[in-house]
């Protein structure tokens, strides 16, 4: 059985249509194409104005805010409605939260910070010894073990926690006592961090401490 | 394409790439389809392998001249209408198919068919949003499109079927194999 991707939804998070993604509109409705999983998804008026607004600029609080406006509803009712489909569309992957990446090895981050790929990092494979990033924007280069492999793909989609890291490291690497792995995630994450490889999920809550230090960046698809 | 004079293929042409479909300088897709000239129009008709598009067509042929039987060419003409041309003879070079060029004819789309075995013959109107996505399957069941990997090409290649399906009309054609399908297609589109 084909495992689904988790998604994960915050109404402080702003959100975008991924790069994959094309819309068409036609007079009944709209169609999404997810150019690389070949997948049409129908949308129907409501749900194209959300993805109209959803434009990384706006979080999905504002968001419902502005429907609750335009279709005189109440926002508890729009809410509901608003989660399902960004949850929907972002189980399918069509749509991305947006990423802050930290440049600066100062900035720490914290345990329930949720964490993603730069977008700009291309990653090559190679076969039986991890593989090489590259950060196109700082023009840096790091070598990365299997395991260091393993926690890339896991992040490299969807936004986790440093807990939620070591959860997945423990099942990937069997017979390793869980504080080894929590030291070594914690190192890890750093080094990537410092060299800008990985940032921290855009959050309203907590995004403008420093902005002078960050550089707003999308998620990777 | 051989030089008359030494019979030799033109360096030129040699090195010269074929074109992408789907790219800026070609507003043409391949898809895998079968098509029929219907009052100097072209019906296109869609379905995966073995839903009979090769039947429909040599039913159709006791009345109706063939353009292709497995793969066609779909292009916009200067006029920002769509033709239809074989594309059975691979990947083309863009001048060979650009209606323009006059090396192989083509002709008006008229009306877009996904098409169904069934016991029974019906014909029924689709919406653009239908038309589209069937449009996006024939697409991908080329072989050389479904290899692409470049999102801008198939990104353009989405836009192109979306605009198909919104200027013409599609429908669902239920068929069985047996030569009334000549008089419905005549009551339908002559």
């Amino acid at each position: 059985m084909k495992k689904r991707a988790m998604f994960r939804l915050n109404e402080n998070y702003r959100y975008k249509i991924q790069d994959e993604a094309a819309i068409e509109d036609f007079e009944d409705g709209s169609l999404l194409f997810l150019c690389r999983q070949r997948k049409m998804i129908e949308i129907n008026p409501t749900a194209r104005r959300v993805l109209d607004l959803m434009n990384g600029k706006r979080n999905l609080k504002q968001i419902i805010k502005i429907m609750s406006h335009d279709y005189k509803l109440n926002e508890k009712n729009i809410r509901e409605d608003v989660h399902k489909l960004v949850n929907d569309l972002g189980t399918q992957g069509a749509i991305k939260p947006l990423v802050r990446v930290a440049i600066k090895r100062r900035q720490k981050m914290d345990k329930s910070a949720s964490i993603m790929s730069n977008p700009d990092v291309s990653l090559r494979e190679e076969t039986d010894d991890g593989a090489i990033l590259f950060n196109a924007d700082t023009d840096s280069l790091l070598i990365i073990n299997p395991v260091g492999l393993a926690m890339w793909r896991f992040i490299r989609a969807h936004p986790r926690t440093k807990p939620n890291i070591v959860a997945h490291l423990k099942e990937v690497c069997e017979d390793v006592p869980l504080d080894q792995v929590e030291t070594d995630v914690d190192k890890f994450v750093a080094a990537l961090q410092g060299k800008g490889f990985i940032g921290e999920v855009l959050d309203e809550k907590r995004s403008y401490r420093g902005d002078s230090d960050f550089h707003e960046k999308k998620a990777a698809g | 394409m051989k030089n008359e004079a030494t019979g030799a293929i033109p360096i030129s042409m040699k090195k010269k790439p074929p074109d992408n479909p789907g790219s800026k300088t070609h507003k043409g897709i391949f898809l895998h389809a079968s098509s029929v000239i219907v009052s100097g129009k072209a019906l296109l008709f869609l379905g995966h392998s073995s839903s009979g598009k090769s039947t429909i067509s040599r039913l159709l042929s006791e009345r109706y001249p063939i353009i292709a039987d497995d793969k066609v060419y779909i292009c916009k003409n200067k006029n920002g209408d769509w033709s239809v041309c074989d594309g059975s003879d691979g990947f083309p070079l863009k001048q060979r198919y650009s209606p323009s060029a006059g090396r192989q004819k083509s002709y008006p789309l008229f009306a877009v068919l996904r098409i169904f075995k069934s016991k029974s013959m019906k014909i029924m109107p689709i919406s653009p949003k239908e038309t589209c996505r069937y449009l996006m399957d024939a697409v991908f069941e080329i072989d050389i499109q479904r290899k692409q990997k470049d999102l801008k090409i198939m990104k353009q290649w989405f836009a192109l079927t979306a605009e198909i399906s919104r200027k013409i009309k599609g429908w669902r054609l239920a068929f069985r194999k047996d030569l009334r399908i000549l008089g419905l297609i005549k009551e339908a589109f002559e």
